[in-house]
């Protein structure tokens, strides 16, 4: 039976088709964003300093990004867990299960051995806290991200396959204050962090970013590092956070034929997915003509696209993934 | 070679052990036991001695195993264990023999020798200690500890000889050997007449007690060798004395090695070796001399054979392990060699420069050697007015201590750079953290060596090489103007300047910490004074003399025409006159400094600005790290005063600063103020400081190509390519657009295709692509 091995990789190679177009995409359009932005105690004034102008930056990217939702900041004073709890129990009537939800925590935390802590005035934010506010909203589309020190213990919380948890550091016992947030909030504006060149910044290119920016800073040192930053969940690259000011938001033609085009495009897409996952087993110069051939139909498509959108209305605020130069 | 690869450095073998309980690893080859002078006094070991010692190996062999058989005293016996090369024996035996005989400081004495030949410097020494505890007048003791001093270049060794030389009541043999170890640290700071004298006193208290001349004849020979003479007489005596005593070939060869004349060095060691295929300490220098002189298959050869003999002499363990790493190494030539066609009569083209780089980071530091190699080559050739004639072999290294290894056999080694000639070798900027150090400074110190010791055929003194490399640095450099440190001018005050015609000792024994440094710097401003009070071209008369063999109080008196005294005394007076303020207002520089960063941490903006500047105003080269203009630029970027930021930081980079995390502030500035051509020329200058952030290599690329400079463009994209940027797509983009830049459509196309294999959807890579392919 030789045969069977071979249609058995025919299979697979089809399944990956499928599903490949299925992973990049991001996730819908017209699914709302609700963020949820949270600056912890600073302690000190370059912290709080530091902690505010990360807020301030992940807010603008939010509402860059929120058509339909909310993005609600939560500063100071203002910043209690009493607060946060009623607003998160607040959405969870609110958001629709195709919906976003983005909780950032911006600030200090602790980890007692069994309990992490997120360092707010008046009583803290517990990981406890998160896990049945997160759990009790109705979709599973959600994205959290502790900037703080410690926070790597809210993975064994928060962990599930369907959320995105990003953390500063890799585990509890990591109690140094943490440059992490500072890069990730950078990473928000950063063109080059933008690496498929998508005109947006996903949860996971923000991560590559500023993990690759805390790591170069302790190696530049030759210090050991005391963080690590930890990322779980699938969905990370689906998760876009902000929309890069350099890339222009246009507005997408409705007619038949752009559909059509658009069709086009992700079957080439598809096929480039295809063809780059045979690269291994591919001669060097065919994969090459290969992939050029398809890489000029695909520009030529946009092209065509292009063509058709610059041809409709003015754009009226609302975002797609055009491209951006670097 | 897998053991190797799998053992970790090697420093000191078994450290720590406590008289009485020594432990010893068998060593299975026989080792050569050292000549004694009568620190053994047993009658029939004695005439096996002799026997030995006038090179009849089968008679000494036979002789030595009859005192094994007959002799009850196990210190005796461990004599003859070591002489027939049982180590292991030998040292259990001396092990009874020191319990038995508890207040014998002689046995100590001897036993500690043994751990000598094992390359166990520091068991030895206290087993000396314990010996001497037992009896202070222990000639002997006393000499064994100067000798392992004298091997750590400790000048403390010196002080312990002179009382034993000058005690007629010491036994004999003992005053020989302090006489023969004072010659040697003679010999080692070019004190050839007193050298000469002690080893005249040696060779009187030899002859009448009939003790050996051959170690008197090998310092003779080196003697002869250090004033010029191509031949020694007493070569030719000792080998007479015994043909198989390689030591009268190795001894010269030491101070041929300890003045880096290396080919020297190779051609007596190799002499050596013939006669004493054993003397495995000879056939190590050899192969480490070789792979000074870039031999690396005749160097192994050696080292395998020297590893068989004797296995565990660090310095072999260690350089094999370094050289089974150097196919982690690309080895790449500068010109590429070119070999012409059959029947052309073109001659093949050799290359200038071979870089060794490790192949992880010859991708982003190739092209930055080549260029500061290549310019250190023209500026040095036309400065000296000396052409190479081989290529130079450039090796940088990521692990410190594989550097330290490649320059010294062991690991522990406070240098950033070595030359050997033709051969240099030198830290990465990897192997440190950011701002350590200036690689692009160490590089040129170390192109500027090249050239003093080809120019004098290694003839030039450890010191004035020193001092025209650091000359160079200031004069020619990648960062210009004379940097020397706070505590080195705290130094100058103290008076620790050394005589001109002493300097070498500066750097060979140091008697303080810093005393190296100190030294440098000295060297350094006595070649900026040759410069400024008798001429540039004096510098390189200095080199003409030291090449024909002058030594520095002749080379001053010929080639500058004034007496090392008088030299001295206008060197003073123009270090008073260039550097009287610094070393007047030192205290109050300190003073300031601390104020400054004090009340920065307050947020006290106005005083740190007038202490700040106090300082920078008494001390204007103080750019080292923690320096005052980057405090000072940092208070003015808090002050919001951002124009005076730019000018102190601007200020700062021209003194010489290099913290890259300060320049790459300036660069921001300079660029936001459309000074675009100095933020380039900054930023390219981090590179010889921070060559490994791909962010700062496509920024500098994408101001090069604004700038019209797609070549350059083109190399700081390569690079951050090479450094794993993470845009990938964005970097092939740009490394696209350099290409066409540059009217290379093909090379474009590749790399728009591999900008859009990672990211399809990227459009301005599509439409580059598109327009590439639409027909003319």
């Amino acid at each position: 039976m030789v045969a069977a091995p071979s249609l058995e990789r025919s299979v697979k190679s089809r399944a990956l088709i499928l599903l490949v177009p299925l992973l990049l995409a991001p996730l819908p359009a017209f699914a709302a964003l609700y963020a949820v932005v949270v600056e912890g105690l600073g302690g000190e004034a370059q912290y709080s300093a530091q902690f505010h102008e990360q807020v301030e930056i992940i807010k603008a990217a939010s509402q860059s990004l929120a058509t339909g939702g909310e993005v609600r900041a939560f500063v100071g004073q203002e910043a209690t867990r009493d607060a946060v709890q009623a607003h998160l129990r607040s959405l969870a009537k609110v958001v629709k299960r195709d919906d976003r939800v983005a909780v950032y925590l911006i600030g200090h935390g602790s980890f007692d051995g069994t309990e992490f802590k997120f360092n707010l005035p008046g009583p803290d934010l517990t990981g406890q806290d998160l896990r049945r506010l997160l759990d009790a909203l109705p979709t599973e589309n959600q994205l959290l991200v502790s900037t703080g020190s410690a926070s790597g213990s809210l993975a064994d919380v928060l962990k599930k396959e369907s959320r995105v948890l990003i953390t500063a550091t890799r585990s509890g016992t990591e109690r140094n204050a943490t440059r992490f947030g500072g890069d990730f909030a950078a990473a928000l504006k950063e063109p080059t962090a933008d690496t498929d060149k998508s005109g947006s910044i996903n949860a996971q290119e923000a991560f590559d970013f500023a993990s690759r920016r805390v790591e170069d800073f302790f190696k530049r040192d030759t210090r050991i590092a005391s963080e690590h930053p930890r990322i779980e969940g699938a969905r990370a690259a689906r998760f876009t956070v902000a929309q890069l000011a350099s890339s222009t938001p246009v507005r997408v033609s409705a007619s038949p034929e752009r559909q059509k085009l658009g069709e086009e495009r992700d079957a080439i897409n598809g096929r480039i997915e295809e063809l780059r996952l045979r690269k291994d087993q591919t001669a060097e110069a065919a994969y090459l003509a290969d992939l050029e051939k398809l890489l000029l139909e695909l520009a030529a498509a946009e092209e065509k696209i292009e063509a058709l959108d610059g041809a409709a209305e003015p754009p009226a605020g609302a975002a797609s993934g055009g491209g951006n130069g670097p | 070679m897998g053991l190797k690869a799998a053992m970790p450095r090697l420093t000191v073998l078994l450290p720590g052990i406590v008289a009485g309980v020594a432990a010893l690893v068998a060593i299975p080859a026989a080792q050569a036991r050292d000549i004694h002078y009568g620190a053994v006094s047993d009658a029939r070991l004695g005439q096996c001695d002799t026997a030995e010692w006038q090179g009849k190996q089968a008679d000494a062999r036979t002789c030595y195993r009859s005192v094994l058989q007959a002799s009850p005293d196990p210190a005796i016996r461990a004599e003859a264990m070591w002489a027939l090369g049982d180590l292991k024996s030998a040292n259990d035996l001396f092990k009874q023999a020191a319990a038995a005989q508890p207040k014998s400081s002689r046995v100590r004495a001897r036993w500690a020798r043994l751990f000598i030949d094992t390359h166990q410097e520091q068991d030895a020494m206290m087993l000396y200690e314990e010996a001497l505890e037992l009896d202070e007048d222990d000639a002997y003791a006393a000499v064994g500890t100067a000798e392992v001093l004298a091997g750590r270049f400790e000048s403390k060794a010196a002080e312990l000889l002179d009382p034993i030389v000058d005690n007629d009541k010491a036994p004999v043999g003992a005053r020989i050997k302090a006489l023969l170890l004072k010659s040697y640290l003679a010999l080692e700071n070019d004190h050839a007449d007193e050298a000469q004298k002690l080893l005249d006193q040696a060779d009187a208290l030899a002859m009448p007690a009939k003790l050996p001349q051959l170690e008197i004849d090998a310092l003779r020979a080196a003697l002869d060798y250090s004033r010029g003479l191509k031949e020694s007489p007493w070569v030719a005596h000792a080998l007479k004395e015994n043909p198989h005593f390689g030591g009268v070939h190795a001894t010269p060869a030491y101070f041929f090695m300890i003045k880096r004349r290396m080919r020297e060095a190779i051609d007596l060691y190799e002499k050596a070796v013939a006669v004493q295929p054993d003397l495995w300490d000879a056939r190590v220098e050899l192969g480490s001399n070789l792979l000074r002189d870039n031999q690396v298959t005749l160097a192994r050869e050696h080292l395998e054979a020297a590893y068989k003999g004797d296995p565990y002499n660090p310095r072999t363990v260690n350089t094999l392990r370094l050289l089974d790493s150097f196919s982690n190494f690309d080895l790449k030539l500068f010109p590429e060699p070119v070999t012409p066609a059959a029947g052309s009569a073109a001659a093949l083209t050799k290359p200038e420069i071979m870089m060794r780089l490790h192949k992880k980071e010859s991708a982003v530091l190739e092209r930055y050697v080549r260029k500061l190699a290549m310019q250190g080559i023209d500026t040095f050739a036309k400065r000296y007015n000396f052409k190479l004639e081989e290529p130079v072999v450039i090796e940088l290294y990521p692990d410190h201590e594989d550097f330290a290894v490649r320059t010294a056999g062991m690991p522990g080694l406070g240098l950033l750079g070595a030359t050997f000639g033709y051969l240099l070798a030198m830290d990465s900027p990897s192997s440190r953290a950011v701002n350590e150090f200036h690689w692009g400074s160490t590089l040129w110190h170390e192109m500027a060596h090249v050239f003093t010791l080809s120019a004098t055929e290694h003839r030039v003194p450890r010191w004035f090489s020193e001092g025209v490399s650091v000359f160079e640095e200031w004069r020619t450099g990648p960062i210009k103007g004379i940097l020397i440190p706070g505590y080195v001018f705290e130094a100058f005050k103290d008076g620790k300047m050394l005589a001109v015609d002493k300097l070498d000792e500066g750097f060979i024994r140091p008697e303080y910490p810093q005393q190296v440094m100190v030294s440098y710097m000295q060297a350094g401003l006595v070649c900026e004074f040759i410069d400024r009070e008798f001429g540039f071209d004096k510098l390189s008369l200095m080199l003409t003399r030291y090449r024909r063999g002058e030594d520095t109080a002749a080379a001053i008196q010929s080639a500058l025409g004034v007496s090392p005294a008088a030299f001295d005394a206008r060197f003073k007076s123009f270090v008073n006159a260039q550097f009287g303020s610094v070393l007047a207002g030192l205290e109050d520089w300190k003073a300031a400094k601390k104020i400054a960063a004090e009340a920065l941490a307050k947020s006290d903006w106005e005083t740190a600005i007038t202490a700040a500047k106090r300082a920078i105003a008494i001390m204007p080269q103080d750019v080292e790290a923690g320096s005052p203009y980057v405090l000072l630029a940092r208070v003015y970027v808090e002050a919001k005063q951002r124009d005076q930021a730019l000018a102190t930081l601007e200020d700062y980079w021209k003194r010489g600063g290099y913290d890259p995390q300060a320049l790459r502030a300036l660069a921001d500035r300079l660029y936001a103020v459309q000074r675009r051509d100095d933020a380039v020329a900054v930023m390219q200058s981090i590179n010889y400081v921070a060559p490994f952030d791909y962010d700062q290599h496509g920024l500098l690329g994408d101001w090069l190509l604004e700038l019209g400079r797609p070549q350059d463009a083109l190399d700081e994209f390569s690079v951050a390519l090479a450094l794993n940027a993470p845009d990938k797509a964005g970097t092939h983009y740009r490394l696209a657009q350099a290409y066409i830049a540059l009217e290379k459509p093909q090379d474009a196309r590749k790399h728009l295709i591999a900008a859009l294999e990672v990211a399809p959807g990227y459009r301005p890579a599509q439409k580059m692509l598109l327009e590439l392919s639409r027909p003319n």
